[in-house]
């Protein structure tokens, strides 16, 4: 009896870990089937990311320190 | 390094979709709103860079490496902070100083994104695989990205007249010397990078050949002594408030001094010493004569030169290269166009009688 008890929480513990590091998290991830995420769509079309990126005055400097 | 341009830096490549982080959503780690309609709804919130909260955001699923990682110097960047802080003299850093450290020094802060997916801050980030995750991190794109300007450039042989590191012409790159414990060590109260002792040591790898100049010098010089080339010296840092140029150009040198780091790891009375970039009006833009203390620390402190050669000036005739010729040592006479403060500083480290 105990044995069963101890394996139902080992088992759920298994379960559990799975699900936090290889399910997706929410309705909008990439491979859900369900709607596509409007992140995926405009970070994975180089064209929309030009026209939507606003230059930024970056640093040109050269690499710093050591 | 050139930068990426904007949208280049956020392009993510399809293959990343099918990868083990691509297959979490993106708002799992980068917040934001996936069904926004514009760019504004969709970074509602939005966290550019999860992995500067490395627990929440990497250890749900690797571990402790991200709370590690928020105790190595990599993240604290504690061996510079603490300089800063003993030469000003201060308890803690004030508040200019603070803010000096934030915009200046604090770009090179590493976070594991940094390391494992973007460039560093310093180089405008931007992904380096197209938010794939890698294992290994870039010698170009992720180490040398900060540790470039002297590191870097002694390893892969750009300054004028200098070899490449005979390590770098075997196609190694930092990682093969510097393991991943060493780098994902936690080290609380460390101040310098040698504090580890995880660090690669020559040893590691190589067995001391047993030759007349080895057992005549072995545990009184350090490798280097005899097998690095001249490296980069600094004499000021780039911290201005308004400008970030350099103030005072490197010179190339190479100068033997006292072991300021003396111990059972490092038992040599004589190694390499390079001069760090700090002179004593380095802050002054941001807190003028902030460096009451600045001669609490030697400005010429112990170094690795990353230009290893089995065979240099040294090596090649120990008679006329080091014995008898003061031009390699560290000396009162390499001090004269200090201050005085700074002369006193280097005491301890400046050799007095060069061999015969």
């Amino acid at each position: 009896m105990r044995h069963s008890f101890y394996a139902i929480i080992l088992s759920l513990f298994v379960i559990a870990s799975f699900y936090q590091c290889s399910d997706p998290r929410t309705p909008t991830s990439p491979d859900d089937g369900l709607a596509v995420s409007a992140c995926v769509t405009c970070h994975t079309d180089a064209a929309k990311l030009k026209v939507l990126a606003i230059p930024e005055e970056g640093s040109t400097e050269d690499a710093g320190e050591s | 390094m050139p930068q990426l341009e904007a949208w280049q830096q956020v392009l993510v490549s399809e293959d990343f979709l099918t990868s083990t982080h691509g297959k979490l959503s993106c708002s799992s780690c980068h917040n934001g709103n996936e069904q926004g309609e514009s760019m504004e709804q969709a970074h509602t919130d939005l966290i550019v860079a999860p992995s500067s909260d490395p627990v929440k955001a990497c250890d749900t699923c690797h571990g402790t490496l991200g709370a590690q990682h928020q105790e190595s110097l990599h993240a604290t960047l504690a061996g510079y902070k603490e300089t800063i802080r003993v030469r000003s003299g201060q308890a803690t850093l004030s508040l200019e100083l603070e803010k000096m450290f934030e915009a200046k020094c604090a770009k090179c802060h590493t976070s594991c994104g940094q390391c494992h997916v973007t460039r560093p801050v310093s180089v405008s980030g931007g992904f380096n695989a197209g938010h794939n995750f890698y294992k290994r991190p870039n010698m170009t794109l992720n180490c040398t990205a900060c540790h470039g300007s002297r590191v870097g450039s002694e390893f892969t042989g750009q300054n004028a007249g200098i070899s490449a590191d005979v390590h770098y012409n075997k196609g190694f790159q930092c990682v093969a010397c510097h393991s991943t414990e060493e780098l994902h060590t936690a080290e609380p109260g460390a101040t310098s990078r040698y504090d580890n002792s995880l660090a690669p040591a020559c040893e590691d790898c190589h067995q001391v050949s047993s030759n007349a100049y080895h057992a005549v010098h072995k545990n009184k010089l350090s490798c280097q002594v005899c097998h690095s080339q001249e490296y980069k010296n600094c004499y000021n840092c780039h911290v201005g408030k308004v400008e970030s140029g350099i103030t005072q150009p490197s010179e190339l040198g190479f100068k033997i001094g006292k072991n300021p780091l003396k111990s059972a790891e490092r038992p040599w009375d004589y190694v390499t010493l390079r001069h760090i970039p700090i002179s004593p009006d380095s802050y002054d833009e941001w807190e003028p004569n902030a460096l009451v203390n600045f001669a609490a620390l030697p400005t010429w402190k112990f170094t690795t030169p990353h230009n290893i050669k089995k065979n240099t000036p040294q090596a090649a005739n120990c008679t006329s290269s080091c014995h008898n010729n003061p031009a390699v040592f560290l000396t009162q006479d390499d001090l004269q166009n200090m201050s005085a403060e700074e002369q006193a500083a280097n005491q301890g480290v400046i050799v007095d009688k060069i061999p015969d």
